[in-house]
């Protein structure tokens, strides 16, 4: 379009940018060059950063634009319009008066009478925050795009028909496509032929619009043939419009976490089966075991009432004394196979102080005999869930072990005490005793057949059966213990409550 | 002390019933005595026995594992005898599988569990309560 009289034109447009400039940060600016004068704008001399009286001239103009890509660019525009009337629309650096860059578009407008350039003007807009934002519209994108590319979950942009259309590396690398590979294929490709209904089933519903988002387990099939388990996150994306457009799916490989339960599973089925076995075995062997020595004993018995002069030979005793030991080996046995039989069941709340003080009385006469001090402060309303005849049992090892084991020094002294902690109450048997070495003996203090203090009635049968019987509660023993000053036991006694 | 008249041991570990035959006899715990080896064969005995006019066992002791027939499957099959006089089984074993003493307990066949060995003192107190049961 051409307008007859370009002056009439430059002052419709001058006017129009005047007008606007306050809306678009935007200046004007109209070079003379018939009389070498320039003219800004207020606004243009606002982008300037320049006071609104600041005198204008062509030599400095060009000083606002420093950055050498900048000169250069507008230099070269500018003699191209002047010479060859060619408009320029240009994107440039500008350092204010002030010191401050900004980002400019200037546009210029050379105007011809008869074949010489008399004129440029054009106008000067501060799009710094234009580009700001652009800029963090780019790395928006970008950050997103890396996310996407550098997750370690699997993902992917699916069309209708479960084509892919964008994957990640994750999901290459998940089933061992290329990504050219991975983008000729549809979800059903990728899938476990076990699955497979599930999964169409699930799209269907997606496409129907029936459903917008679902999590599954699903297995998926690797490109050298082997499953992969995966925990699969699919949305349906719908732009404005509210049609379907496109699936995005993320999928968690969780193959070495499946793996792993797997295996433990197995492991719990195998140590179930062989607790089970060991069970039986234990009573079998039990059994035979007490069959035989109760044979022996019998006849032994027997001969003894007929034939007593026998009994006058060295053998038939040692004979004797070797089927009492074989007799109470076995009834040994047989107690600590029963203590993993008797199941919870048995159970009962029972009083702790009552019987601290059953076990006491038991043991009166060694506790009179040893002159034995004992402080007991356990509350009377103390109640424990446990097997009574453990917790005898329980009480009367610790206890009377308390006292077998006093220094010959200094008369014995017993203190027992309760200490409450989460989830567990404590029950602490202390005496002053020989004490043991926790160092040299501490693994084996509660292993069977173990005695420690050369104790003739020691058996190394007690702690043994303690621990058991307190395991069997769900509880465990602990034991604090310095040479010569004396040990402490410490049992805990699950609590059933939380608190 | 009276001794009973006919008692029977269903066992099949040859020591164990010389022992406990031993044992009767010193006791003099009972007259005649049956054996049988398994449940099988006293089961066996048991339906001729009441099917004749010959006296029935009146105390058994009968032995949990067994070959052929076991204990409990004897005890099982006990209701197929037709009994003139009601009888006192002791089931005897050397097993302490709660399993068994429970099932013992709840039988109300059995009249008491009693682990292996039998003592001379535990036919004596067997002996008095068949007594005092007959007077």
């Amino acid at each position: 379009m051409q307008y007859a009289n370009p002056t009439k034109l430059a002052q419709l447009t001058n006017e129009l940018i005047k007008k606007s400039e306050p809306y678009t940060l935007m200046g004007n600016w109209d070079v003379d060059l018939v009389n070498n004068t320039i003219f800004w704008s207020d606004e243009t001399k606002e982008i300037h950063e320049v006071p609104l009286n600041y005198n204008c001239n062509l030599d400095t103009a060009f000083d606002f634009f420093k950055d050498e890509v900048s000169i250069e660019k507008l230099k070269t525009s500018f003699q191209k319009a002047i010479t060859k009337n060619e408009r320029y629309d240009l994107h440039l650096n500008l350092t204010t008066a002030k010191g401050n860059t900004k980002q400019v578009r200037t546009v210029g407008i050379p105007v011809f009478e008869n074949g010489k350039c008399i004129r440029i003007y054009g106008v000067l807009e501060d799009i710094t925050h234009l580009i700001f934002n652009q800029n963090i519209e780019r790395k928006q994108k970008d950050f997103f795009e890396k996310t996407f590319n550098e997750s370690s979950v699997s993902m992917g942009i699916s069309n209708l028909d479960g084509k892919f259309l964008k994957v990640n590396s994750s999901f290459c690398k998940m089933l061992g496509y290329s990504e050219t590979e991975m983008l000729t294929k549809t979800f059903k490709d990728i899938t476990h032929p076990n699955d497979l209904a599930m999964s169409n089933k699930s799209h269907t519903q997606f496409k129907e619009g029936k459903i917008t988002n679902y999590n599954i387990e699903k297995r998926y099939l690797h490109k050298n043939g082997s499953t992969v388990y995966g925990l699969l996150s699919a949305s349906m994306i719908k732009p404005d419009d509210n049609t379907p457009a496109h699936f995005i799916v993320q999928i968690t490989n969780i193959s070495s976490r499946y793996k792993a339960e797997k295996k433990v599973k197995s492991l719990l089925d195998v140590t179930a089966d062989q607790n089970r076995r060991l069970l039986n075995f234990a009573h079998i062997v039990s059994h035979n075991l007490r069959s035989h020595s109760g044979n022996l004993t019998m006849l032994l018995d027997l001969i003894k009432d007929q034939h007593p002069e026998i009994f006058e030979n060295e053998m038939m005793s040692y004979l004797q004394f070797a089927v009492g030991e074989l007799k109470e080996t076995i009834t040994h046995l047989n107690e600590v196979v029963s203590v993993h039989t008797n199941s919870k069941e048995k159970a009962e709340k029972l009083k702790l102080r009552e019987h601290i003080d059953k076990t006491l009385n038991v043991l009166s006469a060694t506790v009179l005999d040893t002159k034995c001090k004992i402080i007991n402060t356990v509350r009377e309303d103390i109640e424990i869930e446990y097997v009574q005849a453990y917790l005898e049992s329980v009480l009367l090892n610790l206890i009377s072990n308390a006292i077998k084991y006093r220094s010959p020094d200094r008369d014995p002294i017993l203190k027992i005490y309760t200490k409450k902690i989460k989830g567990y109450k404590l029950l602490y048997i202390e005496d002053n005793g020989v004490g043991i070495d926790l160092e040299q003996h501490g693994d084996k203090l509660f292993g069977m057949y173990k005695t420690f203090h050369g104790n003739e009635d020691a058996k190394g049968i007690g702690l043994f059966l303690t621990k058991n019987q307190i395991e069997a509660m769900q509880g465990k023993i602990e034991v604090e213990s310095t040479v010569n000053k004396g040990t402490t036991f410490i049992v805990y006694f699950k609590l059933d409550e939380p608190n | 002390m009276k001794p009973i008249r006919l008692s029977c041991i269903i066992d099949d570990d040859p020591i164990y019933i010389f022992g406990l035959r031993r044992c009767m006899e010193i006791s003099n715990f009972c007259q005649e005595l049956l054996i049988f080896n398994n449940g099988k064969e006293a089961l066996e005995a048991f339906l001729k026995l009441a099917n004749s006019e010959a006296s029935f066992p009146e105390v058994v002791f009968l032995d949990i594992d067994m070959p052929i027939m076991d204990g409990w499957e004897f005890l099982d099959n006990l209701s197929c005898v037709n009994f003139k006089k009601p009888i006192t089984i002791y089931l005897v074993s050397s097993s302490i599988n709660p399993a068994d003493i429970n099932r013992a307990k709840k039988s109300n066949k059995i009249s008491q569990f009693y682990s292996k060995p039998i003592t001379h003192d535990m036919l004596k107190k067997m002996l008095s309560e068949h007594n005092l049961h007959q007077a």
